[in-house]
């Protein structure tokens, strides 16, 4: 192991230390472009509650910042549709489709509720735009 | 029972995402190319004295106030708790939030400042002063005790929190089990001498003095010190295996909390048991118990082959005690990553229950309904703090190891040898973590 770094000079350090930072800067915009796509403007969400539960059972909603949020609900008892964090509500009655539209403007993981059966239905993840 | 589940879920609300692959990687490439730097750094680096003490300031004429605000504070928790009629109190974010993780920050960064707030300890010689203060304690301390009653109390903490099913957020049964353990701390006390229990037995006291290591400021007799950064940690001198334990349960505990919500441990749930609804306390403290093992094992793994390649007088065990503390940047830099978010948007809601701490009807100072809510934060920015945090305690924690083989070895290359399978080790622990943040969440 004769490399050069075993030779005493504090310099080498210093040489090092900012190519490293310099390949690492590089690597994270690299990263980060190569991995940010325009999303599409609108994202609508159908969703079904039966029983204070959704029909379909999804892990999480996923979205992005910047989009617009459609969401038409239908559910088989009168409730309240809630996402919190953005505190934004719904009326729904029952056997009638009900819209709740807002702009993705927050990131982060929201939960979602049904608010009379005081169940949480999924959660809404909105991811940053990087 | 389902109140209080809902209370749980609103108590622990973060909004936190799971990182996003892309990011996962550039934290792990940055572990490794970090570690590198470091390690061409030592080849030139010269042997440094351990501690170095800069000029002391007096902050005594403080350590009445700290012991004051103790006192009250712990009181007015407990009345709190105690008083409330809701599911929800004073009691529960002071204690979970401000004293368990806000505390924890502000002692990793300004010292130990736990050893003057401590209202056990004050209480205690405020019972000295008015019965007659003991000449010599009634029973000697088994010094093979160490620091395992304060481990024993840590893993009951953690039970508390994660596992009792929701016991930890009832506000007067968390008063209770508070005054139940100040009567144990002081009739300990007592028993043992208070010298003693406060040093090797009291939860807290052990807890917030083994984080104070990372920091450079040193609080000790009244007067506060500065010392070279990470100086507490690498001195070389070997710790109890006790306090080996107490970091890697830190550790353990931290990463444990995010993977039991990870849609991965919901799987691992359902093939071990067949149904999630199957785990139980049992069940996780065994996971927790096999990833404290884990991590002792592969700890112990790599000071192995550092006793092999390195020319030294040290056994394993001694080497393993030696460079236990430098796994503590690590465990404090992913417990900030894990916990900053949720010291940050629910730690200021502690000013509202302030206002009416005992669910009154007060509203002292219009803090009761004032919003101090900070709402979601830039899932973003979060991200790159939680990768900052994690990658900056590798950083930490590498710089620490190699100094320590620095004050033990002699030769430079020696010393850079020695760290081979210890930086193997930090890499992985860092990896490890960041990848536990990039699992996604069960819904």
């Amino acid at each position: 192991m004769k490399v050069n770094i075993f030779s005493k000079s504090g310099k080498n350090n210093v040489v090092i230390a900012l190519v490293a930072a310099v390949l690492l800067i590089g690597l994270f915009v690299v990263l980060r472009s190569a991995n940010s796509e325009a999303p599409a403007a609108v994202r609508e969400f159908n969703l079904q509650i039966q029983n204070g539960k959704l029909t379909d059972d999804i892990d999480a909603l996923a979205a992005y910042e910047g989009q617009t949020l459609i969401f038409n609900v239908t559910s088989d008892s009168d409730d309240e549709f809630h996402i919190h964090g953005y505190d934004v509500k719904a009326e729904l009655e029952a056997g009638k489709a009900s819209q709740l539209e807002f702009k993705a403007d927050k990131t982060g993981r929201f939960e979602v509720e049904a608010h009379k059966a005081g169940q949480q239905l999924t959660v809404l993840e909105v991811k940053p735009n990087p | 029972m389902e109140l209080l589940l809902h209370f749980a879920h609103a108590f622990g609300q973060t909004y936190t995402l799971p990182i996003p692959l892309w990011l996962f990687l550039f934290g792990a490439a940055a572990s490794i190319v970090v570690s590198f730097v470091i390690i061409s750094w030592f080849v030139d680096a010269k042997p440094r004295k351990a501690v170095s003490y800069s000029v002391a300031a007096p902050i005594g004429w403080l350590m009445p106030l700290a012991k004051v605000l103790g006192v009250a504070g712990f009181w007015l928790m407990i009345f709190s708790g105690l008083l409330s009629v809701g599911s929800f109190s004073l009691i529960i974010i002071s204690f979970w939030i401000i004293l368990l993780i806000g505390l924890t920050y502000v002692v990793a960064l300004f010292g130990d400042v736990w050893q003057y707030i401590n209202p056990f300890r004050t209480m205690f010689e405020g019972l000295e002063r008015v019965l007659s203060p003991q000449k010599k304690p009634l029973l000697r301390y088994p010094m093979r005790w160490s620091y395992y009653p304060a481990l024993v109390c840590y893993v009951g903490l953690i039970w508390l929190e994660l596992l009792s099913g929701g016991l930890g957020i009832i506000p007067d049964a968390l008063a209770y089990i508070l005054l139940a353990y100040g009567a144990v701390t002081i009739v300990a006390a007592w028993a043992f001498g208070k010298d003693i229990w406060f040093r090797y037995g009291e939860f807290f006291s052990v807890f917030y003095a083994v984080v104070a290591r990372v920091s450079s400021v040193v609080i000790e007799h009244g007067n506060v010190y500065l010392r070279r950064p990470f100086a507490g940690i690498s001195s070389g001198e070997a710790v109890r295996f006790s306090v080996l334990l107490i970091v890697l349960f830190m550790l353990a505990s931290t990463g444990y909390d995010t993977l039991r919500e990870t849609r991965l441990f919901r799987s691992i749930a359902e093939a071990v048991l067949g149904s999630v609804l199957q785990v139980n306390g049992i069940y996780e403290l065994t996971c927790l118990g096999v990833l404290t093992t884990g991590l002792l094992a592969l700890y112990l793994g790599s000071v192995a082959v550092m006793r092999r390649i390195t020319p030294t007088k040290y056994s394993t065990f001694e080497l393993a005690k030696r460079f236990a503390l430098t796994l503590l940047p690590i465990a404090v830099g992913y417990h900030m990553a894990h916990y900053f978010p949720l010291l940050f948007t629910n730690g200021p809601l502690v000013l509202n229950y302030l206002g009416d701490p005992f669910q009154f009807g007060w509203n002292i100072a219009g803090l009761a309904d004032a919003d101090f809510s900070p709402g979601p934060f830039d899932a973003a920015k979060v991200w790159y703090a939680q990768v900052g945090l994690i990658v900056g305690g590798h950083i930490a924690a590498l710089y620490a190891s190699h100094r320590t083989a620095a004050q033990l070895f002699r030769g430079r290359r020696v010393v850079v040898r020695s760290q081979y399978a210890m930086t193997v080790l930090m890499v992985v622990y860092t990896v490890a973590s960041l990848w536990i943040l990039t699992l996604a969440l069960a819904g």
